[in-house]
């Protein structure tokens, strides 16, 4: 996997000539540093996620926990 | 005095019309492509990346002659600006000041002076050239092998026009940092030996 690509480059054959010739078409290929930005947002919101979680309280708790205590 | 007058005028004469005779054989290939099957490929490996590309901006004329083919010369020429990465950024910065500088250095340039050890084997001929490298300004003296293959009556196969095609191939490698290409720097990503894989055709329409 490289980087990212805007376009696409194949080669091709010359019937003629017998050369080989490239031929690029435009196409976006993810690269390796999109799937770095995503796994680093990624871990940055899962982070972020534990500051807001909320603490849990006695009267949330269930039936059963209760009867524990 | 009048024998004087002719023998100079035989001798103006036969001046005059010598080059003509000379290369009256020699065949004149045109390698401008719309096609854009004439193509440059350049690799780079680099301890860290391996970079790839290709250019199809390539014009410049051969005079070939089949029967003297070591008497070939010509010039090749190929456009700055159609050096392609598929990397957007990478293309950019490739074309970039820093890099080729495509506008103050519109063209990289083979000028083909010599052809010596010159091998024929039916159409094709197999041979070292040697010639003027012009990148980036610097112009350099380089000799590089070379396939040439003959096509003779073949135009009309592709381009619908009677004529000749001569084909070339063209394999070998530049360092970049003979041609101040940002050299010294960032080796570990983009090597300093940069491998150019030269295919191209010529047109001859009768």
């Amino acid at each position: 996997m490289g980087w990212s690509k805007s376009t696409e480059t194949r080669t091709e054959i010359d019937e003629v000539t017998g050369l080989e010739y490239p031929v690029t078409v435009s196409k976006y290929v993810f690269g390796v540093e999109l799937l770095g930005a995503a796994l680093g947002v990624s871990g940055g919101l899962f982070g972020l996620s534990f500051a807001f979680c909320k603490p849990a309280r006695p009267g949330n708790r269930s039936g059963a926990e209760i009867s524990m205590i | 005095m009048k024998q004087f007058h002719k023998g100079k005028l035989a001798w103006v004469l036969i001046l005059s019309v010598a080059p003509g005779v000379l290369s009256a054989d020699s065949i004149k290939f045109d390698f401008r492509d719309s096609k854009k099957v004439n193509n440059v490929v350049f690799l780079m490996d680099a301890p860290l990346e391996s970079i790839n590309g290709t250019a199809t901006g390539v014009s410049g004329t051969v005079s070939f002659d089949p029967a003297k083919p070591a008497a070939t010369t010509g010039k090749i020429v190929l456009a700055t600006s159609s050096l392609h990465v598929d990397n957007p950024l990478m293309k950019k910065h490739m074309l970039d000041e820093g890099w080729m500088h495509v506008s103050k250095f519109p063209t990289i340039e083979f000028v083909a002076v010599k052809m010596t050890n010159v091998k024929t084997s039916g159409t094709t001929i197999i041979a070292t050239i040697a010639g003027k490298l012009t990148v980036k300004g610097v112009t350099k003296k380089v000799s590089v092998p070379v396939r040439l293959t003959y096509l003779k009556g073949m135009l009309i196969k592709r381009n619908r026009v009677p004529g000749d095609l001569l084909v070339l191939r063209c394999d070998f490698t530049i360092k970049r940092s003979d041609y101040g290409i940002n050299a010294g720097n960032n080796e570990e990503k983009v090597s300093d030996e940069i491998e150019l894989k030269l295919r191209v055709a010529g047109a001859a329409p009768y």
